[in-house]
């Protein structure tokens, strides 16, 4: 029953920074993911898979096993390469999924490989593709990926990185778009993530339970609605999610356009050298951010205010170049400075 | 209906456009130009561009192709092995195409390179240096001739290169991440239109990319004259620099001759020289601070041969690294040369100045060596978990099968065999299991003497620095950590075993001493923690800082002598794998560690000696810069 429900994003109670990182995200896919660091029950994955009844739909090669994108001929896979040089490829459109990656996979399944039943019922190769494949255009969940194995990650990063997986395996030499958006969730108890990969989060977020006891109450309150009556309960939240899916595809079209001002950029690079943040990602990062929030309120262009609220789910994961220097936010200083700072611009 | 998808753009970045990092284009350029510069290697932290630049080198390459190394790629398919389909149509062993035969005339891009399994980095290597690839693979030989390049990336903090990996790089540059406001504004803009419209920003560097494919290809390395005074220039900067070995010298006359050309010049000058220096030398140096080092060798080597007046005639320039080290006086603070502290009250210490540590684990005694690939850090994972780096024939029921491999095993028998309506029948004999490794992760407890009497000795500053050193390397390898402290009464676990270095980090520098030394209850504590861990075959390391003063017993009815030794001999029995850290100044005179680790069955080392560097001079010069240190404060 309750597998044909999934939990509505909007009736999550609480956990805004989560929640905003992840709609401005969906907004801006090129900020580059969100790392959701927080205890178990958090609804953490909850409210990731919940994400998915927001997405927007893309338009994609039918048939094509990589979600090729409709019209970015320049970088399909060579199956579709093959069928627009034939002339025959159809366009079909999909709602944009959230792709799971387990961490027991192997790196056959997360890269992809030789079809072995098509060898050996035929005697040639073919490519079959992997869960980097299937993430192509979508997004790309890991449950606790801090103890997600080293090398898996690194096949992650080497897809990040590129937008293409490349796979050389087995005799198989193959490319196919793997441009995602990486959400990822750790308890920071069980261990660090490796910088590479922090680096690769465009946004990072902290969660906590909620305290309050009449949020508390609620969360319970809501839970069981929905697990006593999925359809009921969704149908309650319909109006409210199909207002924010409308919200979004609005500010999807706004970003598109918008051409940040010098004073955004200067926001973001003297708030990056103020906490030392180094790498040019993080400033990239500050002004896609920027943009997709003024985007989301339905603003031409971002300011520098929009910088500044966005700039601690940027730069807090990203303050520390090595595991020995303390990361960490002054919270009040910050805030004075920032106020100065802005001013000046 | 927006098509936009998440990731980087395909169009690549133009060499021209990259911000600052002259030496990177450069280095790009020479191996572009000349054939005898054959492999780059940018080293960097993340975002300091050191990706965009091996990708962009594709983008004034003329006609040579990028050929990307996935890390993905496996040993068969990098140098080829049986061709499949071949094999079962005609039975025919025939070489397959591989990823090495199709970077033939092209150049290889290798990101993150230090993450590429051993073998097929050092197969690439070979290839690429030789020209030639040579590979035995699923009984099928492979020799071919490759003539391409090798761009390589990698981000240190990740994992270390060896230095004889290292040395087969002709040129190697550290990037930097561009600062300051101005400069991060330029490239933040940049970012910004490429990754709207890499078409449009491309065109905008049409000309500057001409004009360098232009220059690259016009440029005639050989026809460029190496004066004499370079020759032993050259030599100078290598011995100066502890650069062993010919590669060094080579490689930094060919980028010499190469920049030359590149530059428009018949002949090299003296900048060219120096910047050869700069992208061959520091990588091959002996010395830990090599980077820092090579401004003054630049300056000193060629003015003192060219005779230059006020310049003294000794040829052999001044190295820098043998006089006295400065830097370890920010692990000093004034206020410390005070009289020691008294007994009762808890004091904290800064943390000294961190190394790399040398290879002091001691070896484990159940892993079979045979079959040990013989790398740190990784295990053969008997469950099929990890990463695959070969196969094997099974030894009893196959439970992990190698498919591809036992296909291709199969393959050529296929025209002499029944095969029903498959296109390849599989016999028992075909079938070959994977061998994988994991990442060992050595799970390591620090019993660290918190007592007064090392803070006697000021040499707290010392441990510290050295447990961080080890907390750093731990970090790399994905190690897991405790930390044990015994002072005054008792000891505490102040530090559950973790992965999280950064928690053992915070801790550590807070970490109090004084009191004290009840060095039995800390064995006991550090045995009862690590117990848990000798499951599977796994051999817990446990590091043991201390002078050897033990003065408070468990119990106060056996003597404490008595006590030590039995514990001492649970450890000894146990899987874990015990070593003593001395923590008494070299040259005391009355040491008890030696004691401690001859009844823990253990190796006895100086905190003197935990370097990796030869001359060992990290942690002596914080010691020493220690000692000295009260004669200069007043």
């Amino acid at each position: 029953m309750r597998d044909s429900h999934t939990y509505p994003f909007t009736a999550i109670v609480g956990q805004d920074e989560m929640r905003e990182a992840l709609v401005l995200n969906t907004v801006y896919p090129e900020i580059g993911g969100v790392l959701i660091r927080g205890e178990k029950g958090t609804a953490k994955s909850t409210t990731v898979r919940a994400l998915a009844g927001l997405l927007p739909d893309r338009r994609v090669v039918r048939g094509c096993t990589c979600g090729c994108t409709w019209g970015d001929w320049d970088s399909v896979c060579p199956e579709c390469r093959e069928r627009l040089s034939s002339g025959t490829p159809e366009a079909e459109t999909v709602p944009m999924k959230v792709v799971e990656l387990p961490l027991s996979s192997t790196e056959d399944r997360v890269a992809g490989t030789m079809d072995l039943e098509h060898a050996i019922s035929t005697g040639r190769k073919r490519f079959e593709p992997g869960i980097l494949a299937k993430a192509n255009g979508n997004i790309l969940y890991v449950d606790e990926v801090n103890l997600l194995d080293d090398h898996i990650v690194d096949l992650l990063l080497d897809a990040a990185a590129m937008g293409v997986n490349y796979i050389e395996r087995e005799g198989i030499s193959y490319s196919h778009p793997s441009r995602f958006m990486l959400v990822g969730t750790m308890n920071p108890e069980e261990g660090d993530l490796r910088p590479q990969l922090l680096d690769r989060f465009g946004l990072m977020v902290e969660v906590a339970g909620e305290k309050e006891e009449g949020r508390r109450m609620e969360v319970i309150r809501r839970r069981m609605g929905f697990e006593r009556d999925p359809e009921t309960f969704c149908e309650g939240y319909a109006a409210s999610e199909s207002e924010l899916r409308d919200r979004i595809v609005e500010a999807r079209n706004i970003v598109k356009e918008m051409e940040p001002g010098d004073d955004v950029l200067r926001a973001a690079v003297g708030i990056s050298l103020h906490l030392g943040v180094e790498g040019h990602r993080a400033d990239l990062t500050m002004v896609r951010t920027a943009c997709a929030r003024a985007a989301l309120d339905g603003r031409e262009s971002p300011t520098p205010r929009d910088v500044a609220a966005i700039s601690r789910m940027v730069l807090s994961h990203r303050m520390r170049r090595d595991p020995f220097q303390e990361s960490g936010l002054d919270e009040e200083g910050l805030e004075q400075w920032m106020n100065g700072f802005l001013d000046t611009l | 209906m927006d098509e936009r998808i998440p990731g980087h753009p395909v169009t690549p970045y133009p060499l021209t456009a990259v911000v600052g990092n002259r030496d990177a284009v450069d280095a790009v350029s020479c191996v572009l130009c000349n054939r005898n510069i054959r492999t780059v290697l940018l080293i960097g932290p993340p975002g300091s561009g050191k990706t965009v630049v091996a990708r962009a080198a594709g983008s004034v390459s003329g006609d040579r192709r990028i050929v990307e190394v996935p890390l993905n790629v496996t040993a068969e398919q990098a140098f080829g092995t049986i061709d499949l389909e071949e094999a079962v149509s005609s039975g025919r062993r025939r070489v397959s195409d591989s990823l090495m035969r199709r970077a033939d005339g092209n150049i290889l891009i290798a990101d993150n390179a230090n993450l590429l399994p051993k073998s097929i980095l050092h197969g690439i290597l070979d290839a690429v240096l030789t020209g030639w690839v040579m590979a035995e693979l699923d009984g099928t030989s492979v020799s071919e001739y490759c003539d391409t390049v090798l761009i390589a990336t990698m981000d240190p903090s990740e994992a270390e290169l060896s230095r004889h990996e290292l040395d087969r790089f002709d040129i190697c540059v550290r990037m930097e991440p561009i600062d300051g406001m101005e400069g991060r504004l330029e490239v933040l803009r940049r970012s910004l239109v490429h990754s709207h419209d890499p078409a449009g920003f491309r065109s905008l560097y049409e000309d500057s990319e001409e004009e360098l494919r232009q220059r690259i290809s016009a440029a005639d390395p050989l026809s460029v004259r190496l004066p004499e005074w370079a020759v032993p220039a050259i030599q100078g900067a290598c011995s100066a620099m502890g650069a062993d070995g010919h590669r060094g010298d080579i490689s930094v006359a060919e980028t010499a001759v190469t920049l030359a050309a590149l530059r428009g010049l018949g002949e090299t000058d003296l900048q060219c020289v120096r910047d050869a220096i700069r992208l061959c030398l520091p990588h091959r140096s002996r010395h830990e601070d090599a980077d820092e080092d090579v401004p003054d060798i630049i300056l000193d080597v060629p003015e003192t041969i060219l005779g230059e007046p006020g310049q003294t005639t000794v040829a052999a320039p001044p190295v820098s690294t043998s006089g006295p080290s400065t830097e370890g006086s920010g692990t000093w603070s004034p206020s410390m040369a005070a009289p020691p502290v008294p007994d009762a009250q808890d004091v904290v210490f800064e943390i000294g100045r961190t190394f790399t540590v040398r290879d002091f684990l001691p070896e484990e005694r159940g892993l079979s060596r045979d079959r040990d690939s013989g790398r740190r850090g990784l295990m053969l994972s008997r469950s099929a978990e990890g990463r695959c780096i070969g196969y094997e024939i099974p030894r009893g029921r196959p439970k992990d099968i190698a498919l591809g491999a036992t296909i291709r095993i199969a393959a050529p028998k296929q025209v002499h065999r029944d095969r029903g309506d498959l296109a390849i029948a599989i016999d028992g004999d075909d079938i070959r299991e994977k061998i994988r490794v994991r990442r060992k992760g050595a799970k390591m407890l620090f019993v660290v003497d918190g007592s007064g009497s090392m803070d006697a000795e000021r040499r707290m500053v010392a441990v510290k620095g050295t447990i961080l050193s080890i907390l750093e390397e731990a970090y790399r390898r994905r190690d897991m950590v405790g930390l044990v402290v015994f002072k005054g009464d008792e000891a505490e676990e102040v530090l559950p075993m973790t992965r999280s270095v950064l928690t053992a980090y915070g801790i550590l520098k807070e970490l109090p001493i004084g009191g004290r030394t009840p060095l039995t209850s800390g064995l006991r504590l550090g045995h009862d923690i690590l117990r848990r861990y000798c499951v599977k075959r796994e051999e817990p390391v446990m590091i043991v800082m201390t002078d050897g003063w033990g003065n408070v017993n468990v119990d106060p009815r056996i003597r404490p002598q008595e006590e030590l030794a039995a514990t001492c001999r649970v450890i000894l029995e146990s899987p874990i794998r015990p070593v003593v850290i001395d923590t008494e100044p070299r040259g005391s005179k009355f040491r008890k560690a030696p004691k401690l680790a001859e009844m823990l069955g253990a190796e006895c080392l100086l905190l003197e000696e935990m370097s990796a560097d030869s001359l060992s001079r990290t942690v002596e010069s914080t010691l020493a810069d220690m000692e000295t240190k009260p004669r200069y404060t007043r």
